[in-house]
């Protein structure tokens, strides 16, 4: 295979994975903090990808200004979820479970009824392409990548320096030890849903322009989402970075090489594999 | 007291189709073009049929893309409402579940359904409402050929679901006959949201022509933004209508530039004064336009015409005879072309709607048609 | 006392349900009712493996591959759709031991997501494996179930009429209904409640529990097999598309919603959502969401399910020998 396909191969990899990482961020964080599989992830991401379409192509806001309104729109929603929903089965983790469920269900519904059918796209905020050395690069996909980077380098500084980021990790590797350290359980979990929340509007808006808006783009999404987190560690956001970038590479590579579509079979049977053999992924704690 | 004084008849029409999900964008349209027709004609007192006037009344099944739905559906409209028609079912999987119901029933079915041979003699009460990719596909190859003499390498994109498969089948046969050289083949999961891989296996092939078949509206633009990205230059085109605004909206107005498509005639070098108003009328009422809209507008005045030509409500093997022969003239397209029921050479039966196809190509961000096509081949 | 209520409210139903088709000649209610059933049996069989305290996503794959089984040999090796039957729900028991082993070791929620990928890639397999499945063309006009005789005179006929098919999706409902209670009240369901109480114990008196585990996952399995083979001969053709991941989740929901206490809390789980979803075709769009909210409600008010409305609505009676209401991931799984 000529060398420049393989490299464009290697950067689709690169793309696409640190877009699903990307989009795994809130799924994973909620679900170190709670233990909650938050199914309705894809649905709030969908949201976040309606509320660039109407701030942004819309409403003609500036994009980076639209990111902002609609990350806190979102962890807004986050906050309300956590507080008048998921509160009251803390600790159960079927009904919760069941319960993003039904709120995924209900966020599609509401979608339809409020948005409508049609695909719809938005006017590229960072148009071009990019060639460096016969290996074509997006300009949209480029920011995006950037935009993300400092995302997770931001996310990770929090964990790490700022009290309620160490709150947050506390409470995901021991509630117990957390609480007899004064963590309020409470607002912790408030907080972290509302973040993961956020994270995941915000990936939704950053991938608008990449791909498009209807109120169907919430499963796919999810789906995806789950196997980035099995695969590269519930709970660890390194984890997560790697496991988006198994995913894009099966994806980049498999397309290339597979015939047809089998490329996410095998995405799933390694999903399947990892849990039998090491269920905390590949970097997860525990 | 003004009004009519005796209890005016009615007339049932069932719709059956998707009205939510992924695929609604093609149900909803199909829901609000019989719903526009049925106010029209009862604005005017009724469908007047041999001297009595029926007031129409639309029956809406919901069948979510699903053949199980699409069975539970087809049941009540058939047993439960009685009607005698339904407009409706739009993937294969869908219309053939349904036919064993509606066959036996002598229910006549206007699916959107591309399978052959879900329209063929074996179901001699089923119609096809609008033009599949095999009526496209003849002429426009043709023109294609003539336009551009040296471009013969061509790759096939397919998106893995039952109508996709049909239309590659028919993209093959009609580019083989042109002299086209099939470089490859490709398909694609439809749930895939990243076309980067896929499109870089498709430019390996090294393409001049890439046909992206039955792909939907969004995967559309971003096959093309994902090919004009990684450097491709040469011809895009589609074997079926792609919502237009949706294409150029997500591919963005460069990378959409120079794409072909099948048009339905909303461009304003074809369309006529009817066709502007009933735009405004359709986004007026349903919030926006939906070009799809623009071919199934005519299957209800087709049945409704039929209906009136057999002089019945009730026969339907006489009225699925007027049927096949029955013909309006376009109000919505310049020059009023007649379209009409054809196929008996391919289909078995005169089944198939046969409509002049408007090739419409991408020109600075708008849809523009090029020229206008006929289904010459079938008769 | 109680007992002998039960007992006549069930020879009640039972007589009602076996009479319907008497005075009910409508179609479309029998379809509704068919396809009641006919789901019944994979959410009974999500029942059987929540016995082992574990959830499953992927249970749609079992139907899928009693549906596909059945086809095969009914159109390839040219059996009789009867025999094809039990093979078929054969077949997918055996899928479930081979994925239930390495499988069930597994806990909780890495459970519910390694069923569900496991449940997806399947569904590619048979999107892509266009030999066996015909892939996204599907395959179409299969045949129905062969005519029923005895000794030369044929009993029943299967046409596109719903009557005959209706019985015999009854008689698997029963049957399953049936094996559900023996297994529940048997040595096999005293030990797997044990299990779910607390694994080391059970283990530190000598229980293979992987075994017993494994048992329940494939009877499961079974009963979805079942549900597909028939799946195949009523609707005469099948396609990928048909059994997804939605179908998967629907099956949970309803369990939960019905109950996850009592044996018949699948069926009126099943009843009771495809039931809403039918009456509310009038309200179209708004659908989607009132079956949303109809979950939310039942998962925040009701963590029983519907079958504990009884002990809500009537409060005073004394809670008899059933498991606790809790409704939550340990099913405990009573008697009714």
């Amino acid at each position: 295979m000529e060398p420049v396909l393989f490299l464009q191969a290697v950067a689709n990899s690169i793309m696409l994975g640190l877009i699903y990482t990307l989009i795994a961020l809130g799924i994973t964080l909620i679900f170190s903090i709670m233990k909650i599989v938050n199914f309705a992830h894809g649905q709030i991401y969908m949201l976040g990808a309606f509320a660039i379409f109407y701030f942004y192509a819309q409403w003609h806001i500036n994009y980076i200004l639209s990111l902002v309104l609609s990350a806190l729109c979102i962890a807004a929603l986050g906050a309300v979820l956590e507080h008048f929903l998921f509160r009251r089965l803390r600790g159960q983790e079927l009904p919760c479970l069941l319960l993003s469920l039904g709120l995924a269900l209900l966020f599609e519904g509401l979608a339809l009824i409020l948005f409508g059918e049609k695909d719809m796209g938005v006017p590229p905020p960072f148009p071009g392409a990019v060639n460096v050395l016969g290996v074509h690069f997006g300009m949209d996909r480029l920011v995006i990548i950037f935009l993300s980077l400092i995302l997770l380098l931001a996310l990770f500084i929090f964990i790490q320096k700022f009290k309620a980021g160490r709150a947050i990790r506390a409470l995901a590797q021991d509630p117990e030890a957390a609480t007899l350290q004064g963590v309020d359980i409470n607002r912790m979990s408030w907080f972290g849903f509302s973040i993961g929340c956020m994270l995941a509007g915000l990936s939704g808006g950053l991938l608008v322009p990449v791909y498009w808006v209807s109120p169907f783009i919430g499963g796919p999404a999810v789906v995806k989402a789950f196997i980035v987190m099995v695969l590269g560690g519930l709970g660890s956001i390194p984890g997560t970075v790697l496991g988006g970038l198994i995913l894009g590479s099966i994806e980049s590579f498999g397309q290339q090489f597979l015939p047809g579509t089998w490329a996410m079979a095998i995405a799933y049977i390694l999903v399947v594999l990892m849990i039998l053999i090491r269920p905390r992924g590949l970097m997860g704690k525990e | 007291m003004v009004g009519p004084t005796y209890a005016q008849k009615v007339l049932k029409i069932g719709v059956l189709g998707p009205m939510t999900g992924p695929a609604s964008l093609w149900g909803l349209a199909m829901q609000n073009c019989v719903e526009m027709w049925a106010e029209e004609v009862n604005a005017q007192g009724g469908l007047q049929v041999k001297g009595e006037k029926y007031k129409i009344e639309t029956v809406t099944e919901d069948t979510k893309y699903d053949a199980a739905r699409a069975v539970a559906g087809a049941e009540k409209l058939v047993n439960r409402d009685k009607v005698k028609f339904i407009i409706g079912t739009n993937g294969t999987h869908e219309a053939l579940a349904v036919l064993p119901i509606t066959t036996p029933a002598k229910v006549i079915l206007c699916t959107f359904c591309f399978d052959r041979s879900a329209i063929g003699v074996q179901y001699p009460y089923s119609f096809r409402s609008i033009p599949t990719a095999y009526e496209f596909y003849t002429p426009m190859y043709k023109w294609l050929r003539q336009k551009y003499p040296d471009k013969k390498r061509l790759v096939l994109v397919v998106k893995n679901y039952a109508g996709g498969l049909v239309v590659r089948d028919q993209a093959k046969e009609a580019t083989e006959k042109e002299g086209y050289q099939i470089a490859g083949v490709e398909t694609y999961q439809p749930a895939t949201t990243d076309f980067y891989p896929i499109m870089t296996k498709i430019l390996a092939h090294k393409p001049e022509v890439m046909d992206f078949t039955a792909a939907s509206g969004g995967d559309t633009g971003l096959l093309l933004k994902a090919a004009k990205q990684l450097g491709y230059k040469g011809i895009t085109l589609q074997g079926t209508q792609g919502d237009p605004g949706t294409v150029i909206s997500t591919a963005g107005k460069e990378n959409a530039e120079g794409h072909f498509f099948m048009g339905g005639g909303s461009d304003e070098a074809i369309a006529s004064p009817a066709m502007i108003a009933f735009i405004k009328e359709y986004s007026k009422r349903y919030g926006s336009w939906n070009e799809v809209a623009s071919q199934d507008y005519y299957i209800p005045r087709l049945v409704g015409l039929a209906i009136q030509k057999a002089g019945t409500t009730e026969d339907t093997d006489a009225i699925a005879k007027a049927l096949e022969a029955t013909e309006i003239k376009s109000p919505l397209v310049k020059g009023n072309p007649t379209v009409k029921f054809a196929g008996k050479n391919y289909y078995g039966r005169n089944s198939q709607v046969i409509m002049p196809l408007a090739l419409v190509q991408v020109i600075s961000g708008q849809p523009k048609t090029v020229t206008v096509l006929e289904a010459k081949h079938l008769n | 006392m109680g007992s002998r209520i039960k007992i006549i409210t069930i020879l009640l139903l039972l007589a009602f349900f076996l009479l319907l088709p008497l005075f009910e000649r409508d179609p479309y209610i029998l379809h509704v009712l068919i396809e009641i059933a006919m789901v019944s049996l994979p959410a009974m069989g999500l029942w059987l493996i929540l016995l082992t305290g574990q959830l499953s996503f992927g249970q749609v794959a079992f139907v899928a591959i009693g549906a596909y089984t059945s086809c095969i040999l009914v159109m390839q090796v040219g059996m009789n759709s009867w025999l094809a039957l039990p093979l078929s729900g054969l077949m997918a028991g055996l899928c479930g031991v081979a994925v239930g082993y390495p499988a069930l070791r597994i806990k909780g929620t890495y459970f519910a997501i390694l069923t569900l990928s496991m449940g997806e890639a399947v569904s590619m397999i048979l999107l892509n494996w266009t030999g066996l499945t015909g892939g996204a063309d599907g395959i179409f006009r299969i045949p129905r179930p062969n005519a029923l005789a005895l000794g030369g005179w044929t009993l029943v006929h299967f046409t596109a009429d719903k009557v005959a098919y209706y019985y015999y999706i009854l008689a698997l409902l029963i049957f399953c209904l049936l094996v559900m209670y023996r297994l529940a009240r048997s040595h096999v369901g005293s030990v797997l409640r044990a299990i779910n109480q607390s694994d080391n114990l059970a283990e530190s008196i000598g229980v293979n529990i992987t075994r017993y585990k494994v048992f329940a996952f494939s009877i499961g399995c079974f009963f979805a097999g079942l549900a597909g083979a028939f799946y195949t001969h009523y609707f005469t053709m099948l396609h990928p598309d048909n059994f997804t991941l939605w179908d998967s989740i629907y099956y949970v929901v309803y369990i939960i919603v019905g109950g996850a206490n009592y044996i018949f809390g699948p069926v009126l789980g099943v009843f009771l959502m495809l039931g809403t979803f039918e009456l509310l075709r009038a309200v179209k769009k708004l659908q989607a969401v009132t079956y949303a909210l109809i979950l939310i409600a039942v998962i925040l008010f009701l963590p029983g399910g519907l079958m504990n409305l009884r002990q809500i609505l009537f409060p005073s009676r004394r809670p008899e020998k059933e498991g606790e209401g809790s409704g939550s991931r340990t099913a405990n799984h009573g008697d009714s």
